[in-house]
């Protein structure tokens, strides 16, 4: 029984905390990362190089990165500083110094090292600029530009225009500067494009963890922190059931509550009894909500969800699921 | 942590600095190593994403060679896989706008050996 509760309690911290995206989505770039960063690090012997400093041909790292992924989950200023450590090894290792995955893993862990309690988003979304700015201006040469050196990368597929890379990039770069639900769209989207414009995905490792960033950041901007009642027909089989899911992964700012007919409050009554909705909210101005809105309402408490609820706002989509 | 956050403020404004006004630094002399190992790792963190243009020249003993672009310069010379015999060359070419430099790089029984031409 403790255990299960045990099990209850790290659920529910882990669904209403908005840095499990970002966790998660991190996590999953190791798995990615199998065959072209964690084998390497564990398999490859390092050619002895005059450049880098005898230590380093015994220095293994594989281990390492893959603590990153619990280094990630834990909320600790010293847990995200050795991320930003280990992060840093990884940059300056002979053996994946040239994977540019680690330098977004490394910006990644400093945001979450020096962020306040308000999360610094504008700080995460200057480092996510910062980023796309410095492959935005490296790429501004003869042969990018046309696109000759585009062309001779083996693991891109065609693209229409080289203009759309570096347009995109520079979109990034000064998106911090624009509004920020626009923003985060944008860099959405071009995320997306460049993801989908990689043979195999493999540029998913670099990616993921700044959409999961900009996802993060857009979870904390919309979540709603007003109470909301969740009604339940107890006599209801789905309804019971439903309830029992809520109770598992407690999310905060949602109060749980059973009712029969003959024990609701006379008013409620009639509403709550005649819409037979498995679930029935009320929000804090005593507002009785269904469907729709009340699983609105629902995803704007949720911190793993709460980004999806800027869509849930706009006008033709609410009318359309309504 | 209010000063960490300040310092990487500074971090993000020196670096893109170096970017605007060193630039063969960061996207050339970075890719070929013909910087310092401490500055070259100062460096590390400046995104610049597979940027640049750098041709690799790979020769086989003598009469074999072949040539192609490549994303990240050092990509071939420290994955192993691309090394299947005892003595390979490369040479690498990297360009940065008005930029450029040529290294040779020699890998001989697991060491790399490199010049300046």
């Amino acid at each position: 029984m403790e255990h299960d509760n045990k099990l209850d309690n790290t659920l529910s911290r882990l669904i209403n905390d908005p840095l499990s995206i970002v966790s998660i989505l991190f996590l999953g770039t190791i798995f990615i990362n199998i065959t072209y960063v964690v084998f390497p690090l564990f398999v490859n012997t390092i050619i002895k190089n005059p450049f880098f400093p005898e230590y380093f041909t015994t220095f293994k790292m594989g281990f390492p990165y893959l603590f990153l992924g619990v280094l990630v989950f834990i909320r600790s200023k010293i847990a995200y500083f050795m991320g930003v450590l280990i992060s840093f090894l990884l940059m300056i290792h002979p053996i994946v110094f040239d994977n540019a995955y680690f330098v977004i893993t490394f910006y990644l862990f400093l945001w979450l090292f020096v962020k306040d309690e308000n999360h610094s988003i504008f700080l995460g979304r200057l480092l996510i600029s910062f980023i796309f700015f410095g492959a935005a201006v490296g790429k501004l040469t003869p042969g990018w530009m046309s696109g000759e050196q585009l062309n001779n990368i083996v693991i891109l597929r065609k693209i229409p225009s080289v203009s759309l890379v570096i347009i995109g990039e520079f979109l990034v770069a000064i998106s911090f500067l624009l509004p920020f639900y626009i923003a985060s769209l944008i860099s959405i989207f071009i995320l997306i494009g460049m993801t989908l414009s990689m043979d195999n995905g493999v540029i998913i490792s670099a990616t993921q963890p700044i959409l999961g960033m900009i996802l993060t950041f857009l979870s904390i901007v919309s979540m709603k922190k007003s109470e909301l009642k969740l009604y339940f027909h107890q006599d209801q089989k789905h309804s019971n059931f439903v309830y029992l899911f809520f109770e598992i992964f407690k999310i905060n700012n949602i109060t749980l509550i059973k009712f029969k007919n003959d024990n609701i409050v006379k008013s409620a009554k009639s509403m709550l009894v005649k819409k037979g909705y498995i679930i029935q909210g009320q929000n804090e101005n005593g507002e009785f909500l269904y469907g729709f809105d009340c699983y609105a309402e629902i995803i704007s408490r949720t911190a793993l969800l709460a980004f999806l609820f800027p869509l849930f706002k706009l006008k033709n989509h609410t009318f359309i699921s309504r | 942590m209010k000063y960490a956050r300040i310092a990487v403020y500074l971090m993000v404004v020196v670096y893109t600095l170096l970017a605007l006004l060193k630039p063969k630094k960061i996207y050339v002399d970075r890719f070929t190593h013909d910087i310092g190992f401490i500055e070259w790792a100062l460096l590390q963190p400046f995104p610049t994403m597979y940027s640049s243009e750098s041709i690799l020249k790979v020769s086989f003993g003598r009469d074999r060679s072949v040539w192609y672009l490549c994303h990240h310069p050092m990509k071939p010379i420290i994955n192993r896989n691309y090394i299947f015999l005892d003595s390979v060359t490369y040479e690498l070419t990297v360009r940065y706008r008005g930029y450029k430099t040529v290294k040779k790089f020699i890998v001989f029984k697991d060491s790399l050996y490199t010049s300046l031409e």
